[in-house]
């Protein structure tokens, strides 16, 4: 049986209707539009479906949405900010740190709440805060990089 | 994409209790979601309904009550890990939260779905168990206190009656000096399951005649294993060359990794158990 839940994305607040059986990740692409978090692995694996659970970085598909009624949701496109890029985003563009982009996402996601838990990480809080995340085209040395990059641009 | 299941949150450990004995095995619990929701897109769990208990009060969050640690079956790893009690007194079980999945996993995963997933292998299950950890299980009848060593019953299988739910752990602050250390191996140095892990705890490190020895270890039994014998073959040994070579047996002979696991071989799951044993005799 369907659900209303109210939730609050990048800033917007829903009112919606979805079935307990949907992952937090389908209501976000399939019901409000919300295509930048990606389904990768479909088990918590692989990062690319990274979202913000008031402010605290989660596997989107590891979460129904009827969990997160009343709850602050942040997608990465809730990271740009009038239509600016963030500055992890542009360190990511800088380093040429995406290939076919589909990790990019996610990727972007942790890297960023790395910086708001660590003031100055290290390249160990780097590989930490990566651990679950997957890239395929095997490009991690430039995302570290662009990792490293992004303190340059970071602005609390 | 999950087969449909129909979701009921409680607010009371009694209300879910009661819909959880009613239901039987069509009901399930739901804490973090993170070892359900991939049981459920694997087809191996098939619930008519999942019951999310993270809206009972009570169940969050660790308290510090005289020489207890008293830790809320629905603390996330990370919470765990982060918390200045833990890491004062319980540094085994930091380190092993630390290692569980991933950072994002871990802002989802409780510590007690860790235990009630009854994993082998689960990192928050081995420290907890060198530390003597106790839980306390509660339903709409009342509360039971258990050894969590006495929780296990399989692969996947704990002991939680019709309508049972896992409310607290419950840790004894030591009144002694210890010294203890988490090991693990994983396949990958990324997110993976652990191959093997291991905690050794040594109560009074520095009077040979006072040590007492705890070692658990994961991935090698059909539940998280307490070496018991080997404890009581170490305890009060000065830990010589002699000594290390007995251990070696003890341990051998406690151990049965199954044949056919995906991350690794039974030979190579002695051979690194041996290898975390040595600590004992290199750093104590």
């Amino acid at each position: 049986m369907k659900k209303i839940i109210k939730l609050r994305v990048n800033g917007e607040d829903y009112e919606i209707l979805v079935e307990p059986y949907w992952t937090l990740l389908k209501v976000l692409r399939d019901v409000l539009g919300f295509t930048g978090p990606k389904e990768g692995c479909g088990i918590g694996e692989c990062g690319a479906c990274t979202v913000y659970i008031d402010d605290k970085p989660v596997k989107s598909c590891l979460v129904l949405g009827v969990e997160v009624n009343g709850a602050n949701i942040t997608t990465i496109e809730g990271l740009s900010q009038n239509k600016k890029i963030s500055g992890i985003q542009k360190a990511f563009i800088d380093e040429g740190a995406v290939q076919c982009g589909f990790c990019t996402p996610g990727m972007v996601m942790a890297i960023n709440a790395l910086y708001t838990n660590v003031s100055d990480p290290g390249e160990d809080d780097i590989k930490e805060a990566l651990k679950g995340h997957l890239c395929r085209c095997t490009g991690y040395e430039t995302i570290v990089k662009a990792a490293k990059r992004a303190k340059e641009y970071y602005k609390r | 994409m999950l087969i449909p299941f129909e979701y009921i949150k409680f607010d009371s450990i009694k209300d879910a209790s009661v819909f959880l004995k009613e239901h039987g095995d069509d009901a399930h619990i739901l804490a973090g979601g993170t070892d359900v929701i991939v049981k459920i897109r694997a087809r191996k769990l098939k619930p008519k309904y999942l019951v999310d208990i993270k809206g009972i009060e009570g169940l969050k969050g660790i308290e510090k009550d005289r020489d207890k640690i008293v830790i809320g079956a629905l603390t996330t790893a990370n919470e765990v890990a982060k918390n200045t009690h833990i890491k004062e007194y319980f540094p085994v079980l930091k380190d092993g939260a630390w290692t569980l999945g991933d950072y994002e996993i871990r802002n989802r995963a409780t510590i007690g779905g860790n235990i009630c997933n009854g994993s082998p292998s689960a990192d928050t299950v081995i420290p907890l168990l060198v530390y003597d950890a106790k839980v306390i299980i509660a339903s709409d009848e009342g509360e039971r206190v258990e050894a969590l060593d006495k929780f296990f019953k399989g692969p996947g299988k704990v002991n939680l009656g019709p309508g049972e739910i896992l409310k607290n752990i419950i840790l004894n602050i030591p009144d002694y000096p210890v010294k203890g250390k988490f090991f693990r191996v994983s396949r990958v140095e990324g997110m993976d399951l652990a191959s093997l892990n291991m905690a050794i705890l040594v109560a009074n490190p520095d009077s040979i005649s006072d040590r007492k020895v705890r070692i658990s270890i994961g991935a090698v039994a059909p539940v998280p294993l307490r070496v018991y014998e080997l404890e009581e073959f170490l305890s009060g040994k000065e830990f010589t060359k002699e000594i290390f070579d007995k251990a070696k047996e003890i341990l051998l002979n406690n151990l049965n990794p199954r044949e056919g696991s995906l991350r690794a071989t039974p030979y190579y799951k002695k051979r690194m158990a041996v290898h975390y044993l040595s600590w004992l005799f290199e750093e104590i």
